[in-house]
């Protein structure tokens, strides 16, 4: 899939953990696991707003549209 | 989510008094062809006529003859015990919480299976029924009689069904793990 999530690079940048993060959003630590590795099909709106708030982000900071190569 | 929880609570619940069922019948319904060979000089004709006219049967039956009837039933009663066996396990995913997987569909395909050669036994058996039952009578009164009633047809229809159940439920797996990955 060309959308590619940088979860990762922001929660580092952000110096957050996982734990921390999934626990503020309010998701499981293993949903959140599923988002940061790129294996999530969809990402609710609600789910987009809080990691937003919390990372204090723009949702084009955490995904990306890459090209196929 | 709550209500969901609801209702996942009421399968589960429900589904444990038909897994019940379903072991109960696995070894009923042995016991029932068994019996029926067993007992078959002691039964009312109105319960073993059906297969042909009550002037052709000729009772009581040998040692032989009931050993061969009871062979026959094996046929039926395979795919009988196949299809309630799978249904068996069917309610035993839906015990445990699991609605929708990629075995569900499968098991619905194996009770279409299983109810298409129930049907197509059925009648076979039927057959040798009707032949055991009239074999020792003189030449000129035996028979053998084959048919479909509306029985088999049911059936027929009951399996076309489970098939598409089969797809719809695999349709719903492929929801679930959509919902599954969804954040």
């Amino acid at each position: 899939m060309p959308i590619h999530v940088n979860l990762d690079v922001v929660m580092a940048k952000r110096k957050m953990k996982s734990v921390e993060l999934a626990g503020l959003i309010g998701i499981t630590e293993q949903n959140l696991s599923i988002l940061k590795t790129g294996k999530a099909k969809a990402i609710r709106f609600s789910t987009l707003d809080a990691i937003c708030r919390h990372l204090d982000c723009r949702p084009g900071d955490i995904l990306e549209y890459r090209e196929k190569d | 989510m709550e209500a969901f929880m609801t209702n996942l609570l009421k399968i589960k619940k429900m589904s444990k008094g038909f897994y019940l069922l379903f072991t109960i019948l696995m070894a009923v319904i042995p016991l029932y062809y068994i019996l029926f060979w067993v007992c078959i000089n002691h039964l009312p004709e109105t319960l073993i006529s059906n297969v042909a006219p009550e002037s052709f049967l000729s009772f009581p039956l040998s040692i032989k003859l009931r050993l061969l009837g009871f062979t026959a039933s094996l046929l039926p009663l395979s795919a009988l015990i196949y299809g309630v066996a799978n249904l068996r396990r069917l309610f035993s995913f839906y015990k445990q919480g699991t609605i929708f997987s990629m075995e569900h569909a499968r098991i619905f395909r194996k009770v279409a299976k299983a109810l298409v050669l129930w049907c197509l036994f059925s009648i076979l058996y039927e057959a040798a029924q009707s032949v055991l039952f009239s074999i020792s009578n003189p030449p000129g009164s035996r028979v053998i009689s084959v048919g479909v009633s509306s029985f088999e047809v049911t059936t027929l229809i009951v399996a076309g069904i489970a098939l598409f159940t089969a797809w719809v439920m695999d349709e719903g797996r492929i929801l679930s793990e959509e919902n599954e990955l969804t954040v």
